[in-house]
C-alpha cells in the first residue's frame, strides 16, 4: 500500500482506481450531448446536508453587496476555523458557542450604523416613505425587500412580523425612523438564515434518500461558490421566476456568474486556500540563510501564484495547464529573486531562465517556499503537499516515539537525498515516506525560498524519481508531465472543488455522482471553468441527502 | 436544553456589585483596585456578608513541551532545588507544586493532538478521518476550563475568556491544536490574540453612568429575541445533528442576552493598550503582549468580569519563533548560528547539542512570562492576600519533549491555593507510579469549582484511551 500510504488505502484506492478507470470509460461514451439524466435515474445519494455557516469572507463580501463598501469595512466576523483541509468543512461541522455569537451581534451592530450613513440605499431598500416614525407599513417593505436579499429567500409573514416589531420597538423608543430601520438591519443580519447556508430542499418522488434543492437554495449554493457572496437580486429573481430548477439552466446562470468580476476573487480564495498560501506572508525563515526573505517578497510570491490560476481561468485552460505552463509572472521583487530583467508593468508574464527547470504552479517560490522549513528544503512537505492537494492522497502521522530527527549535512551526506535515505532503507519509515520523498527530492533545486541552486553542499542534486504505479521522471518537468496525464490527478481537483463547495469530505455514496462530473469535465478538455460549470449543473450539487 | 431556560431573561445584578460600588471610580489606572476593606470581614479572609471569595481557574500553556534533563529538579519535596528551566520562577518557588513523573494514559496516536486533549480535557480526541487532507483530531469532550466555567456558573459578565499570546499556531490540523478551550467537540472556542479586542470585549460593555441607563440594552436583547424565533423554527426543518448545533446557537444567544442586561461592576478602566502585532521582521513581541494579556487577565479576574480563564502563551505544536533568543544568549555556543527567527518545532526535531540546548533555553523564555503572569496576580491584593490565594493555575505544555513526541513525564505547575483547597509547601512532588495527568485536571476541577465532594469522576475513555478517573491528584489536593 506504499502508493498510497493512507490509513484507509483501501477506500481511498478504490476511488481512485473507480475515477481512474471510470474516467476514460465514460468520456468516450459522452461526447457530443450531454443530455439532463432523469432524477430518477441519478446514481449516487448525497450527504445530508448540514448547515454551512457563511466565512468570514463570504460574510463581508455580503455585506458590502447589500450594504455598500463603508458596512462592509465595518463589519468584524469571527475568524474561519480550518478542517479537512477546508474552512467551508468547519463551518458544515462546528457550533456556534458565547464568543462567536457576541461576535456576530458586535459586528452586526457596528454594520447597521454604519449602514445607516448610506441613505439613499436604505431609501431605495425600504420603497417608501415613512409618514411617521413607527410607520409599520413602511418598515415591513424594508424588512420584506431587504431581508430578500440577505436571507436569499422571501420572508414568511410571520418572519415579517417578528423583525417589524423589532424595528417598531426601536423607532417608539428613539422617536426616530431610521432607528428602527438599524435595528432591523441588526437583528436580520444575526439571523440563523443570514449566517448560515440553508440547504433542506424538499423530497423527491419515489427517492426517499434523497431531496431536491430549491431555486434559491441553489442560487445560495451556487453564488457563495462561484463569487464568495450572497446572490444578488437578478439571481434570486431569476430563481423565483423557475430558472434554477433544472441542469440547463443552472448551466446558463453559471456562466453568467463566472463572467462577473468577483468569480476571479472567489477561484484565487480556493486556490490559494488549496494551494496552502494564505499564511504565506507571516511563516517563519531563517534570516540568516535567507537575508531576502520578507512579507513583501512573500505577498509577491502569493500574487504570482494567483496570476497563474487567474491566467488559466479567464484563458478558459484545461486545469492541468497550471501544472506545465512555462510562463509565469513576476514583480520587481520576482524579477530580482527569479534573476530575469525588470518588468516593464508592475506585473509582467515571462519565462524564466530553462536552467532552472521550472515548470507550472508547482516550483513557484510559493510552493516552494511554503513547502519548506525555516532553514532548509523538506522533501517530505513538497512530496506530501503533490500527493495531498494534487492526488488526494496523504500519509498517516509518524509512530509515537518515533525520533524524527535527520542528521545534519556532513561530508559524507552533503545533500538531502544522502540524509533521508534512513527514510527509504527503514521500514517503519519506507512505509509511508516511500512515496512523498521521492517526489520532493525532485524539488531540491530550490532551496527553502524557492531559490533556484545548481549544486547542495557542494554536491551535484539528483532530481529524479521514481514511485511504482506512477512511473519515473527525472526532473520536476517529467513529474509535471505525469501528473497532468493522470486521470487521479484530474479526479482529485473534482474531488477537492466538491469539498469546497459542499463543506463535506465526499461520503462513498457520491462517488457514481462525482465520477459522471469528471466525464463531463473531461469531454470538455479539462478546462477548470467548465468543471466548475458541470458541477453546479449537476443533480449532485441541487440535490442533498434525506435528513437525519 | 430545557425551554424554560429560553424564556426572556430579566435584568439582574452582579453579585458583587454592590461590593464593588465603593471604589473611587475616575482616574484610569493600569490595574483593577482590589476590593476596598470594608467589603471584607474583619479578617480579610472573605468578603464582608460571610462569603467566601470567588474562586477562579487560569490554564496556561506553552507549546512543544521543555528539556527535560534541565526542567525536572534533581530533589524532590519543600526543599528541593530549582532547575535550569525553574529559575525564572524562583521568587515565586513557594506559590506552586511541581509536578513531574505524571503520564499520559489518553496518548498513543498523535503527538500535540494527545497532550492537548490529556492535559486539557481528560477526553481521549476524536480523530477526523483525514480522507486526502491533512490529519486532524477535535477534542473528545470539554475542556477543562469549560468544565469549570459550567460549574463555577457564575454570574459574572464573561463565563470565560480565551487568550492567546501568538498568533503563530498550526490552522490545519482541526480544532485540538487550535485552541485550549472547547465546549464539546464541535465547540472549539477561538483564543482571542489582540490586546486591544481583548480590552474592548472586556471594558466597552462598562456604562460609565450607574443605573440602567443604556438604551440600547432592550434594543439589542429584542433584536435576539427575533433571532431566537428563527433559530427554534429553524430547528424544525433541519437534521438531528444541525438541531444540537442550533440548540447551541440558542444557548449562546441566551447568554448574550444575559450579558447585555448585566449591570458590569464599577470597575476601574485600565488605559487601553496599544496595538500589538508582528514586528516587521515577521517576529512576534511576545514578551510585551504577554505582558499586557497578562495584565488584562488581572483586571478581569480583580473586578469579577470572569472567573475562568484560558491562556496560550505560544501554540501546540510550537511553530514559534524566539527573537529574543540571538547568539548572544548562547555564550555556552560561541560563533553559533542566529536562531531567532528559527522555527522552535523545527529545531526541535534536531537532535545536535545546539539545537536541543535553543530548545532549552525557549523553556527559559516560557517560564520567564509564565512568572509575569504570576507576578501581575500576586502583586495584586485581595483581602487580606492576594489574587493567587483564590486562583488555581494549571500551567502546562503539549508534550513532556517534541524531539520524540514522550507522554510519560509531563512538565506540570500547579500554582495558587484556590482559597485553602490546595496544599502549601509541597515544592517538587515526583508521582512514583507515573500518575494519569486526569488526577491532576480532576483535583484542579476540585479546587475551583463549588461543591467539590459532588464531582466524582472526570475525563473519559475512549477504547484504549483512557482519560477517566475517580481519584484526584492527592499531592495537591488537600
Amino acid at each position: 500500500m506504499s502508493l498510497f500510504g493512507s490509513k484507509r488505502p483501501s477506500r481511498v484506492l478504490g476511488a481512485a482506481l473507480a475515477a481512474w478507470l471510470g474516467a476514460v470509460a465514460v468520456a468516450a461514451c459522452s461526447k457530443g450531448e450531454t443530455p439532463e439524466p432523469a432524477p430518477l435515474d441519478f446514481p449516487s445519494t448525497p450527504a445530508s446536508a448540514a448547515l454551512r455557516r457563511l466565512l468570514a469572507r463570504q460574510y463581508k463580501n455580503s455585506v458590502g453587496y447589500l450594504l455598500g463598501p463603508a458596512a462592509a469595512a465595518a463589519a468584524t466576523p469571527p475568524e474561519d476555523t480550518e478542517l479537512n483541509g477546508f474552512a467551508s468543512i468547519a463551518m458544515s461541522q462546528l457550533s456556534l458557542n458565547d464568543t462567536l455569537v457576541a461576535r456576530y451581534e458586535s459586528s452586526a451592530r457596528s454594520v447597521a450604523e454604519a449602514a445607516m450613513k448610506d441613505s439613499a440605499r436604505i431609501a431605495a431598500l425600504a420603497g417608501c416613505k415613512p409618514a411617521s416614525a413607527d410607520d409599520k407599513a413602511c418598515f415591513r417593505s424594508f424588512v420584506a425587500n431587504f431581508g430578500r436579499l440577505a436571507w436569499r429567500r422571501p420572508l414568511s409573514a410571520e418572519e415579517l412580523d417578528d423583525y417589524v416589531a423589532v424595528a417598531a420597538k426601536a423607532a417608539q423608543q428613539k422617536n426616530d425612523f431610521n432607528a428602527g430601520v438599524q435595528y432591523a438591519i441588526t437583528a436580520l443580519l444575526q439571523s440563523p438564515n443570514f449566517l448560515y447556508q440553508v440547504e433542506i430542499g424538499a423530497p423527491v418522488p419515489d427517492r426517499p434518500d434523497l431531496r431536491r434543492l430549491g431555486g434559491f437554495e441553489v442560487a445560495t449554493r451556487m453564488s457563495f461558490l462561484l463569487l464568495d457572496r450572497t446572490p444578488d437580486k437578478e439571481l434570486i429573481d431569476a430563481a423565483e421566476r423557475g430558472e434554477l430548477e433544472s441542469g440547463d439552466g443552472v448551466r446558463a446562470w453559471a456562466e453568467k456568474l463566472l463572467a462577473e468580476p468577483d468569480a476571479k476573487s472567489a477561484m484565487r480564495e480556493f486556490f490559494s486556500e488549496l494551494f496552502v498560501l494564505d499564511d504565506l506572508t507571516t511563516i517563519a525563515k531563517d534570516p540568516a540563510l535567507f537575508p531576502d526573505f520578507s512579507p513583501d517578497l512573500a505577498a509577491s510570491m502569493r500574487e504570482e501564484a494567483l496570476r497563474l490560476v487567474d491566467q488559466m481561468i479567464a484563458g478558459d485552460a484545461p486545469f492541468t495547464s497550471l501544472l506545465t505552463t512555462k510562463q509565469t509572472f513576476v514583480d520587481d521583487r520576482l524579477a530580482a529573486f527569479y534573476g530575469v530583467a525588470k518588468p516593464a508593468a508592475p506585473w509582467q508574464a515571462v519565462t524564466l531562465p530553462a536552467e532552472q527547470g521550472r515548470v507550472g504552479i508547482l516550483t513557484t517560490a510559493a510552493v516552494m517556499a511554503r513547502q519548506a522549513h525555516a532553514t532548509s528544503t523538506s522533501a517530505t512537505r513538497r512530496g506530501l503537499f503533490v500527493m495531498e492537494r494534487f492526488m488526494c492522497t496523504t500519509m498517516p502521522p509518524p509512530p509515537p516515539d518515533v525520533v524524527t530527527t535527520l542528521p545534519p549535512p556532513s561530508s559524507t551526506a552533503p545533500t538531502l537525498r544522502d540524509r533521508i535515505k534512513v527514510h527509504q532503507t527503514t521500514p517503519v519509515c519506507r512505509s509511508c515516506h516511500y512515496q512523498s520523498d521521492n517526489i520532493g527530492l525532485t524539488f531540491e533545486h530550490y532551496d527553502g525560498i524557492g531559490r533556484y541552486r545548481a549544486k547542495e553542499g557542494g554536491a551535484t542534486i539528483d532530481a529524479s524519481g521514481t514511485v511504482a504505479g506512477m512511473g519515473s521522471w527525472k526532473d520536476p518537468n517529467e513529474l509535471a508531465a505525469i501528473l497532468s496525464q493522470s486521470p487521479l490527478v484530474k479526479s482529485c481537483v473534482v474531488r477537492e472543488v466538491y469539498r469546497y463547495a459542499t463543506g463535506h469530505v465526499e461520503v462513498d455514496d457520491e462517488w457514481p455522482a462525482i465520477n459522471d462530473i469528471n466525464a463531463r469535465w473531461a469531454a470538455g478538455g479539462y478546462r477548470f471553468r467548465a468543471l466548475l460549470v458541470e458541477l453546479v449543473a449537476s443533480d449532485l450539487f441541487r440535490h442533498v441527502g434525506a435528513l437525519k | 436544553m430545557s425551554r424554560d431556560r429560553r424564556k426572556q431573561p430579566r435584568e439582574w445584578r452582579l453579585d458583587r456589585r454592590t461590593l464593588l460600588r465603593g471604589i473611587a471610580g475616575g482616574t484610569a489606572v493600569a490595574l483593577a483596585l482590589p476590593l476596598l476593606d470594608v467589603m471584607m470581614n474583619e479578617h480579610g479572609d472573605a468578603l464582608a456578608d460571610g462569603s467566601p471569595f470567588p474562586l477562579r481557574l487560569l490554564t496556561w500553556m506553552w507549546g512543544n513541551g521543555c528539556r527535560l534533563e534541565h526542567w525536572v529538579p534533581k530533589t524532590t519535596g519543600p526543599d528541593y532545588a530549582l532547575s535550569d528551566e525553574l529559575q525564572p520562577l524562583a521568587e515565586f518557588k513557594s506559590d506552586f507544586t511541581l509536578l513531574s513523573g505524571f503520564r499520559n494514559y489518553v496518548a498513543g496516536r498523535r503527538g500535540h493532538h494527545d497532550g492537548m486533549a490529556g492535559l486539557f480535557s481528560g477526553h481521549p480526541f476524536i480523530e477526523l478521518d483525514p480522507m486526502g487532507a491533512p490529519y486532524a483530531s477535535k477534542f473528545g469532550g470539554p475542556s477543562i476550563d469549560q468544565q469549570a466555567a459550567d460549574r463555577i456558573a457564575a454570574k459574572t459578565m464573561f463565563k470565560s475568556l480565551q487568550i492567546g499570546v501568538t498568533k503563530r499556531q498550526l490552522t490545519n490540523q482541526g480544532p485540538t491544536l487550535e485552541t485550549m478551550s472547547h465546549r464539546g467537540p464541535d465547540q472549539p472556542m477561538a483564543m482571542e490574540r489582540d490586546p486591544q479586542k481583548v480590552f474592548d470585549q472586556l471594558f466597552t460593555a462598562f456604562v460609565p453612568k450607574d443605573g440602567s441607563g443604556d438604551p440600547e440594552r432592550p434594543l439589542r436583547t429584542a433584536a435576539i429575541d427575533a433571532v431566537m424565533h428563527d433559530v427554534q423554527r429553524l430547528q424544525q426543518r433541519v437534521s438531528t445533528s444541525d438541531r444540537k448545533r442550533l440548540d447551541q446557537h440558542l444557548e449562546s444567544l441566551f447568554d448574550l442576552q444575559k450579558q447585555i442586561l448585566a449591570i458590569p461592576p464599577n470597575c476601574d478602566l485600565p488605559q487601553k493598550p496599544g496595538k500589538l502585532d508582528y514586528n516587521p521582521d515577521g517576529s512576534e513581541p511576545l514578551a510585551d503582549i504577554n505582558k499586557v494579556m497578562s495584565q488584562l487577565v488581572t483586571v478581569a479576574f480583580a473586578c469579577d468580569l470572569t472567573r475562568v480563564v484560558s491562556y496560550m502563551f505560544t501554540a501546540p505544536s510550537g511553530a514559534q519563533q524566539y527573537p529574543m533568543l540571538t547568539p548572544a544568549a548562547f555564550p555556552e555556543f560561541p560563533g553559533a548560528s542566529d536562531l531567532s527567527h528559527a522555527d522552535q518545532h523545527e529545531k526541535s526535531h534536531i537532535s545536535l547539542d545546539y539545537e536541543q540546548f535553543y530548545i532549552h533555553k525557549c523553556t527559559f523564555v516560557n517560564m520567564q512570562n509564565f512568572a509575569v503572569t504570576l507576578g501581575l496576580l500576586k502583586g495584586t491584593v485581595e483581602g487580606a492576600g492576594n489574587l493567587l490565594d483564590n486562583l488555581c493555575v494549571l500551567c502546562g505544555t503539549d508534550v513532556c519533549e517534541g524531539w520524540d513526541h514522550s507522554e510519560d513525564d509531563y512538565p506540570i505547575i500547579i500554582a495558587g491555593r484556590a482559597g485553602g483547597r490546595l496544599k502549601k509547601g509541597v515544592g517538587h512532588y515526583r508521582s512514583p507510579n507515573a500518575e494519569g495527568l486526569s488526577n491532576v485536571g480532576f483535583a484542579v476541577m476540585k479546587a475551583v469549582i463549588p461543591q467539590p465532594e459532588a464531582l466524582t469522576e472526570y475525563g473519559s475513555d475512549q477504547g484504549t484511551y483512557h482519560g477517566r478517573t475517580t481519584t484526584p491528584c492527592a499531592a495537591i489536593l488537600l
